[in-house]
């Protein structure tokens, strides 16, 4: 069953991140270690860090035509920092995974069931 | 400037499109990169000519420029009340969506068609030539604001404004930076070399001022050329165009005699061209002619090469300059290869063949307040043996021009003839 995982960074944080800080390499081990370990289990389909906000791009149905616009912006509170998809055997499975990596970052994780067709 | 500064110069402008590019593929948002470029740029020519280039100076900018960016976009966005937005059109029907191996490919080219795309979306056709020029010159020319508002002999103020403007210009107006369509790609390669050519001659003549020739502009001019041919090297106008410019430079050290003075091709010092410039010209438009069709920046090289083999100017090969002004002619009916098929006419036919084409001129209002016309008026008028009459139109163009050491040659001139009551020696 796959699951999108949204991983959000207060502003605070994503703000002032010193990418020298020893809690910074941390984040990054413990990313590389769980990369490894999801990909020999076979329960890593995709996963990718996203570029800072202010490069974000939306579009939108205007009148006549698509409308490209810049933004949302910084009014939220929260950056959407990553996102992965992962092939797990069931809910409690993934949810402890993203246990692990909330414990581990402090990020907040959105967990989304893919349905895969059935219904059930 | 020491060996080192002008090393790290010419590694900087040559980066600075490569970087632009890798940006604004990316992120878009060419305004702003461009200006996050600039920034880098600078940052990088201070810390580098102290501490030296970094192992990997191209990752170094990209990375510095993005983060720069990104400054910038949070700084802009914090003032907007409001999102700003803009529209673009692109009808189903051109909207390309490729396959995977396509898309893959086409990001592998990526970084080679980087500048090529810089240069399409710096010429488009949208803007007006002198933004081509001044956003040209900064964005792949990588030179900074101050030295194309030197260059141009424009204030500073006034060019950075028309920079603004133009890249303001191209987000309302959609342009995108991919490709144009194959169908479209000839006529925005002519944009190009047009801007191109407009940038040589500014460096090559200053229409106003007291110096006849700014070297810089030119120099950028073939540096620019360069570039284009490594990046579209089947292309024969681009060719064409290169090797124009290479040979019209190489006369350049003995274009302009002491004091300033304007030298005619005639009597320029032949030892003080370029040789190795003359070579590779030659060369190049001898290649260039080998496809087909010919263009005009081929033909006019042409011309140019065949002026650049003769060792004195009594061993110009006029009939076959003359011929090829008559195929030029054909292409471009500018009154100015009007103005020189009329010269070349002259020197094979005899001045009355010449100062009659310049008759059909006088109604040309394009050109028929040029001191240019007058001038070589003046000329054929000399050989033919009418001192008065070439007296009085050597005046005439003295008035007309702005340029001092062009009005000083034509004054020199008048007063020479009038004085001595004879013709000259031979002209132009």
């Amino acid at each position: 069953m796959k699951y999108m995982l949204l991983a959000y960074t207060s502003k605070a944080d994503w703000d002032e991140v010193d990418t020298s800080s020893p809690e910074f390499l941390a984040m990054c081990e413990f990313y590389e270690r769980l990369t490894t370990e999801l990909t020999a289990s076979g329960e890593l389909v995709s996963t990718e860090g996203l570029a800072d906000p202010a490069l974000t791009r939306t579009v939108r149905k205007g009148e006549d035509a698509p409308v490209v616009s810049d933004g949302p912006y910084a009014e939220s509170k929260e950056v959407l920092a990553s996102f992965s998809i992962l092939d797990c055997a069931n809910h409690d499975r993934v949810l402890e995974i993203a246990a692990r990596i909330v414990d581990a970052v402090g990020d907040t994780i959105e967990v989304r069931p893919i349905p895969d067709g059935a219904p059930g | 400037m020491s060996a080192t500064d002008t090393r790290l110069e010419d590694l900087l402008r040559e980066l600075a499109p490569q970087v632009l590019g890798a940006l604004v593929r990316r992120y878009g948002h060419f305004d702003v990169a461009e200006d996050a470029v600039q920034e880098a740029l600078l940052a990088a020519a201070t810390q580098w000519s102290e501490s030296g280039a970094p192992s990997e100076p191209r990752s170094w900018l990209i990375k510095v420029a993005s983060r720069k960016m990104i400054d910038l976009l949070r700084s802009e966005q914090s003032r907007r009340q409001r999102e700003e937005t803009f529209v673009r059109r692109t009808p189903d029907d051109q909207l390309q969506i490729g396959s995977a191996e396509e898309n893959c490919a086409e990001e592998s080219r990526a970084e080679e068609d980087d500048s090529l795309l810089l240069l399409f979306l710096c010429c488009h056709p949208a803007l007006s030539a002198t933004s081509q020029v001044a956003l040209t010159l900064r964005a792949v020319g990588g030179l900074t604001t101050p030295e194309i508002a030197g260059a141009l002999l424009v204030p500073e103020a006034t060019l950075g404004q028309r920079i603004s403007r133009a890249k303001q210009q191209i987000k309302r107006s959609g342009v995108g930076f991919r490709s144009p369509p194959e169908s479209e790609r000839g006529d925005r390669v002519a944009v190009v070399l047009r801007v191109l050519y407009l940038i040589f001659n500014e460096g090559y003549t200053s229409s106003a001022g007291d110096n006849l020739v700014r070297l810089d502009l030119s120099a950028e001019a073939i540096r620019l050329a360069r570039l284009l041919r490594g990046l579209v090297p089947d292309d024969g106008e681009v060719a064409g165009l290169l090797a124009l410019m290479l040979l019209t430079d190489a006369r350049r050290p003995a274009r302009v005699g002491p004091g300033g003075r304007l030298v005619p091709l005639a009597e320029q010092d032949r030892t003080l061209w370029d040789s190795p410039a003359i070579a590779e010209g030659t060369a190049l438009v001898t290649e260039a002619m080998s496809g087909a069709p010919l263009g005009p920046y081929q033909l006019q090289a042409a011309i140019a090469a065949v002026h650049a083999e003769a060792e004195r100017d009594e061993d110009t090969d006029w009939k076959q300059i003359l011929g090829l002004y008559e195929l030029l002619r054909r292409l471009d009916d500018s009154p100015m290869v009007e103005l020189n098929r009329a010269v070349a006419a002259a020197m094979v036919h005899g001045p009355e063949a010449g100062l009659a084409l310049l008759e059909r001129l006088d109604d040309d209002p394009r050109i028929n307040r040029s001191h240019r016309l007058e001038a070589v008026r003046a000329h054929l008028l000399e050989r033919s043996g009418d001192a008065a009459g070439a007296v009085a139109c050597y005046r005439a163009a003295a008035l007309r021009t702005a340029n001092r050491a062009e009005q000083r040659y034509l004054d020199d001139r008048a007063a020479l003839l009038a004085a001595t009551g004879s013709p000259g020696g031979a002209d132009l």
